[in-house]
């Protein structure tokens, strides 16, 4: 998982396994926590930033178009 | 201002006073009722008709069927222009006096509607899992306002909401199953 657009798509695949039954409801729930964490931890670096008042580009975020 | 040259026969001196000849009206005007002219060759400016005579030919052009082809040409080819023109006609009128009156009548006569508009809005706002919304969660407790976040972020958290959605569905169908 290099990127948050990467995460997004495999919340995705999740979302579509747990409706088809692919995937059992514990397991998804575990990884729907693991993503809310990754989330929380970009949202906490980019709050840490703009406290700073400085401008890093943080790599989690910031996506190069794969052509 | 003494007119020399070859307009001079459309300037006369009445009690002290310049005034112009109206190509309209065919009347001596004070040049200052006649709307500004161009700047001739000789840096003077020129006067033009007298301004109820142009208010009136301006009046009848707009009424005119060409006038409405030319404004819809012109609008088509410069749609940015038009609607930062009416955005900045809108932001004033919204400010002006009149915006804010008229703006507080209606609030105040639609009051129970609006309400219950906002309450709409705002419950299909959570229901559909809007964008406003995930933005909203991201600065629940958050120093950032929401519309800091990058648009990654927010697509990522309204993917996660929507699992958690799920799951919380799936965990009450098997809450009213097992009672």
């Amino acid at each position: 998982m290099q990127d948050v657009v990467e995460l997004r798509k495999y919340l995705a695949e999740v979302f579509d396994e747990l409706r088809s039954g692919d995937i059992s409801a514990n397991e998804a729930s575990e990884l729907a926590n693991i993503a809310g964490k990754m989330i929380n931890s970009a949202k906490v670096q980019m709050e840490y930033h703009a406290l700073r008042k400085d401008e890093p580009k943080i790599k989690f975020l910031h996506v190069q178009e794969k052509v | 201002m003494s007119v020399v040259g070859r307009h001079e026969h459309l300037y006369k001196i009445i009690d002290g006073e310049e005034h112009k000849l109206c190509y309209l009206c065919k009347q001596f005007v004070v040049v200052a009722n006649c709307t500004l002219g161009k700047v001739g060759l000789d840096g003077r400016r020129r006067y033009a008709n007298c301004k109820p005579c142009i208010s009136e030919k301006r009046k009848i052009y707009r009424q005119s069927p060409r006038h409405n082809e030319v404004k819809r040409a012109w609008e088509a080819a410069n749609r940015d222009k038009v609607r930062a023109g009416n955005r900045i006609a809108s932001t004033k009128y919204i400010h002006s006096e009149k915006g804010k009156a008229i703006r507080a009548k209606y609030n105040a006569a639609h009051t129970e509607e609006k309400r219950e508009d906002n309450v709409r809005r705002s419950r299909e706002k959570v229901k559909n899992i809007s964008e406003a919304y995930a933005r909203q969660m991201l600065s629940d407790g958050s120093p950032l306002k929401g519309s800091q976040f990058p648009q990654e972020i927010v697509d990522a958290r309204r993917e996660l909401m929507k699992l958690r959605r799920e799951l919380k569905g799936d965990q009450y169908a098997r809450r009213r199953r097992t009672t």
